[in-house]
């Protein structure tokens, strides 16, 4: 068990969400945040499997893998902010809270002692909050370039309501994933039922640099994904599921071949040297509690 | 082999679709990983015969804009494809899906246009950002 717990941002001391955005600024200024920009738009860009059409499935969404990858990467991220400061747990931001809000711009997640806001008369760049005009370079393949920290808060999409996570979490009928381990449509798995209608509109919501394939650029993305994993946490406990994840190469594409980076006994890109323990393979990411705990979940 | 283009303009950029009969790949292959598990070259070779064999309707059409006087081939840059289920879907924004080329093509326009109004904000401004 870890002594580790993940709470709300917005149940942070004011003291620990110092400690906090004065962390990931450092990560910023000594290149490390911008390798994981990267490292998630390396996996973002780089297709899974042999179908190399019509099929949407990278190394790290719109597959099985979805879940532990983003899981992994949190930790990951978790513990270079705790390699500066120890007292640091990563928050989760949890936006059916924000849902329920006439207007959910003017929560207070998105001022500046929070995460910051939009400047509408710059086109949505973040010019004030602890991430002011964070700026950075992409290593997205065939698309090298430059972003500035943006976001759109676009009204026209829904934020998902609390009865909407909770209606996935309480349905024990729902497999962890199913054949063709993609991004169809048919919302018959826990994981697409998790990955497009709950966790997508949330992205698109905060639109800008959440939009796009370096989505990282923006910390909300890392208190956004912290959430999805709370509710795959909550499906896990609710239904002891600890385990649940197809067994040992029984994930391949429609042709029969094993999905590399993506079976439980596979180590997940770009953590997989061989040779590096610190490689986990993805059945080492199923049992959260090894890592950490949420204060609170959606279904007791 | 039958081509058929269709050109619109939106926001002032010329977007085109050229429909094709030939269903050539206008993604590029993923890279190579180094994995054990990672498709072979003659994978990749019976693979693309199998695929010379699927109808063209399965393929996006070719967009192609001109922002700038510069030619961008959405689907290459910004890794365009259509879906199983029929829609159109790009990496360069990977959480949403476009109902049609023309949707998908408007949305990347948008983008280029935001960021290029970014970079002249920050040129005016001397780039004082971090």
């Amino acid at each position: 068990m870890s002594n580790i717990e993940r709470q709300e941002i917005r149940s942070l001391q004011p003291g620990q969400k110092t400690t906090l955005f004065r962390a990931i600024n450092q990560l910023k200024q000594n290149g490390i945040y911008e390798k994981f920009v990267n490292w998630h738009g390396i996996a973002m860009m780089t297709k899974a499997g042999t179908e190399l059409f019509g099929s949407i499935r990278n190394l790290a969404h719109y597959s099985p893998v979805f879940l532990p990858w983003h899981r992994e990467y949190l930790i990951r991220f978790e513990n270079a902010l705790r390699e500066i400061d120890t007292s640091i747990s990563l928050p989760y931001w949890d936006w059916t809270i924000d849902a329920e809000f006439q207007d959910p711009p003017t929560s207070i997640i998105w001022t500046e002692d929070f995460l910051g806001g939009r400047n509408p008369t710059q086109n949505g760049l973040v010019t004030d909050g602890p991430f002011k005009n964070w700026k950075f370079s992409l290593n997205i393949p065939g698309n090298p370039r430059e972003a500035y920290l943006r976001r759109d808060f676009d009204n026209a999409i829904q934020l998902p309501f609390r009865r909407d996570v909770e209606l996935v979490i309480k349905n024990n009928l729902l497999e962890y994933d199913k054949p063709p381990w993609d991004g169809n449509q048919d919302y018959n798995s826990f994981r697409i039922s998790l990955e497009r209608p709950i966790h997508n509109p949330v992205h698109n919501w905060v639109g800008g640099t959440m939009e796009e394939a370096y989505s990282p650029g923006d910390p909300v993305f890392f208190l956004h994904h912290c959430n999805i994993d709370r509710i795959w946490a909550n499906w896990q406990r609710k239904h002891n599921y600890l385990d649940r994840y197809p067994a040992n190469d029984k994930i391949r594409d429609r042709r029969g071949r094993i999905i590399p980076f993506t079976n439980r006994n596979h180590k997940m890109f770009p953590w997989n040297d061989i040779n590096d323990n610190t490689h986990k393979r993805v059945q080492q990411v199923l049992d959260f509690t090894q890592y950490y705990e949420y204060r609170e979940y959606y279904v007791p | 082999m039958v081509s058929i283009v269709k050109k619109s303009k939106y926001k002032d950029v010329d977007i085109s679709l050229t429909y094709t009969s030939d269903p050539a790949p206008h993604h590029p292959p993923h890279h190579d990983l180094g994995h054990e598990d990672i498709t072979t070259m003659a994978d990749e070779q019976e693979i693309m015969s199998d695929i010379k064999k699927i109808p063209s309707f399965f393929f996006p059409p070719k967009m192609v804009i001109k922002f700038k006087d510069e030619e961008i081939n959405i689907n290459e840059k910004f890794h365009a494809i259509k879906t199983f289920e029929g829609n159109y879907f790009t990496h360069y924004l990977p959480y949403r899906f476009f109902e049609s080329p023309w949707d998908l093509s408007q949305a990347i326009v948008d983008s280029l246009i935001v960021e290029d109004e970014i970079r002249q904000i920050k040129i005016k401004e001397g780039e004082s950002i971090e």
